[in-house]
């Protein structure tokens, strides 16, 4: 029992490390939109949830800690899926889940892609467990739905659903109204929010055009980044060789997914599914202690040499803007992603010149014209061009 | 609560959440029929860009609300931390103008 909580503990420790750390690094435009619940791209469930909290001082770091908690203490599903490994081997095991380079970069992020890498572990490990999906079966809709509403991309595991709701032992007609409610309801949801099909189509363009070399390179970086090279090789070698279909083909349409909508963060989908993929040819684990080395070394070098996102200097203008007491509406001129709306002192407009009789402050991503120099001054201390109001 | 009726109660949470949404989510989507033809969408989305840039609101800060033949009702929403300014709006396609979904 000693054991289990010190292992919690820093569990829980390391988890608040990569929180703190992608604090530090800032707030990304995605991370903003769902701390705000603006709603697209994805379906409202966990911006939702995450929107209650939008009055809490604290709001982002403690959300960064939960998410990061999540994938640190989903170590405790990789340990009980190995439950028939030696222990050696179920200790390797959940090292490769705590090192994989996407668990490395991402755990502390508030991207969806991380809620969705931690229903597809707990899915994986019901299917290990059968007693317990017949047991609970009621479930698998249950988290079909939350899945599908959480983001889109829960519809790539449609396959692991379907097996699992044949597995619980439920009717048929049970079986094909908990697989195709959800994904119908999705569908009527889909047009009543069109920015999202506006959104998707931009994210999805983005690949378009690129050469296929490119394309492919950027898929297998990112199946590199989920696995750390070791388990992305056993991971995907152990699903082929003992024919696990629904995992394989989960795989692939993962694969296809980033394929045509590349972002860095889908590094984590990967992840849970190499582990069940190695989990079902479990003799490659037999060098475990080599393997766990490998891994180590390998997620580290990932989050040394990785380069995280690039993010913008809206925290220290927003800081700088609340140290000096202003209130009211912030007109930005250039583009500028959601982080502005999360981190200014008030709301954000886009630059006119004729809005600035009603603004507090101007930041010049871009150029500014027309400023008028005895109404307003030019704001110190900023690595932007920003202006405050002069008051009277 | 034994394993059946704790089953039970999850297939009943399961199909009435269902339910709500569905229910939400048509109500929502009659009020949007008439996106459904392509020279109205069209028309819609031109004239929410041409009041989004006039009055220097973010797109994604309006939300569709319902379409009329004449007019689009939409709320803006400025995400900021805490309390978001919200307002319903009516915009006739004709005029562009900005009323109080109330007029």
């Amino acid at each position: 029992m000693l054991l289990r909580v010190l292992v919690f503990g820093l569990l829980q420790g390391f988890a608040v490390l990569l929180a703190e750390l992608h604090r530090y690094l800032g707030v990304h435009t995605d991370e903003a939109k769902y701390l705000l619940n603006i709603p697209y791209p994805h379906p409202p469930l966990m911006r939702w949830i995450l929107e209650t909290t939008d009055g809490w001082q604290h709001q982002e770091i403690f959300w960064r800690i939960v998410f990061a908690s999540l994938l640190t203490q989903g170590t405790w599903f990789v340990w009980d899926m190995g439950r028939k490994l030696h222990k050696d081997q179920r200790v390797t095991l959940c090292g490769l889940w705590l090192f994989s380079g996407a668990l490395l970069l991402q755990a502390g992020t508030l991207f969806m892609p991380t809620i969705t890498a931690i229903e597809t572990l707990f899915l994986c490990w019901i299917l290990q467990r059968i007693e317990f999906l017949k047991r609970w079966s009621a479930l698998i809709p249950l988290l079909w739905l939350e899945m599908l509403f959480v983001a889109y991309q829960g519809i790539l595991f449609a396959p692991l659903i379907f097996v699992a709701l044949r597995q619980s032992g439920i009717a048929p007609w049970q079986r094909w109204s908990a697989f195709l409610i959800p994904i119908g309801l999705l569908a009527l949801y889909t047009p009543t929010n069109p920015l999202t099909i506006v959104a998707t189509g931009s994210v999805s363009g983005m690949s378009m055009g690129m050469p296929l070399e490119e394309s492919v390179a950027r898929v297998l970086k990112l199946w590199v980044i989920g696995g750390s090279m070791a388990l992305s090789v056993l991971g995907l070698y152990g699903m082929v060789k003992s024919k696990q279909y629904p995992l394989v083909l989960t795989l692939m349409l993962v694969t296809a997914y980033i394929f045509v909508g590349f972002r860095s963060f889908y590094a984590i989908l990967f992840t849970p599914l190499l582990i069940a993929g190695l989990l079902s040819a479990p003799k490659l684990l037999k060098s475990s202690a080599f393997l766990l080395a490998l891994q180590i070394a390998a997620g580290t070098a990932i989050f040394l040499y990785v380069p995280f996102p690039e993010y913008s200097s809206a925290r220290s203008v927003g800081d700088a803007l609340r140290v000096a007491g202003v209130h009211g509406d912030i007109l930005i001129a250039g583009s500028f992603g959601h982080e502005w709306q999360y981190l200014m002192p008030g709301p954000v407009k886009r630059y006119r010149p004729d809005f600035t009789n009603d603004a507090a402050a101007i930041v010049c991503l871009d150029r500014c014209v027309a400023i008028d120099r005895q109404a307003w001054q030019r704001f110190p201390q900023t690595t932007e061009e920003v202006w405050v109001k002069i008051r009277d | 609560m034994d394993n059946l009726s704790m089953q039970k109660l999850l297939w009943g949470v399961f199909w009435i959440t269902s339910l709500a949404i569905g229910m939400v989510v048509a109500g929502r989507l009659w009020h949007m029929r008439l996106l459904a033809d392509v020279s109205v969408r069209s028309r819609v989305q031109q004239s929410l860009q041409l009041v989004a840039k006039r009055e220097g609101w973010l797109i994604s800060d309006m939300s569709i609300r319902s379409v009329t033949p004449d007019a689009v009702i939409i709320e803006h929403r400025q995400h900021m931390r805490g309390r978001d300014p919200r307002v319903c709006v009516r915009i006739p396609l004709g005029t562009l103008e900005i009323l109080p979904c109330t007029s």
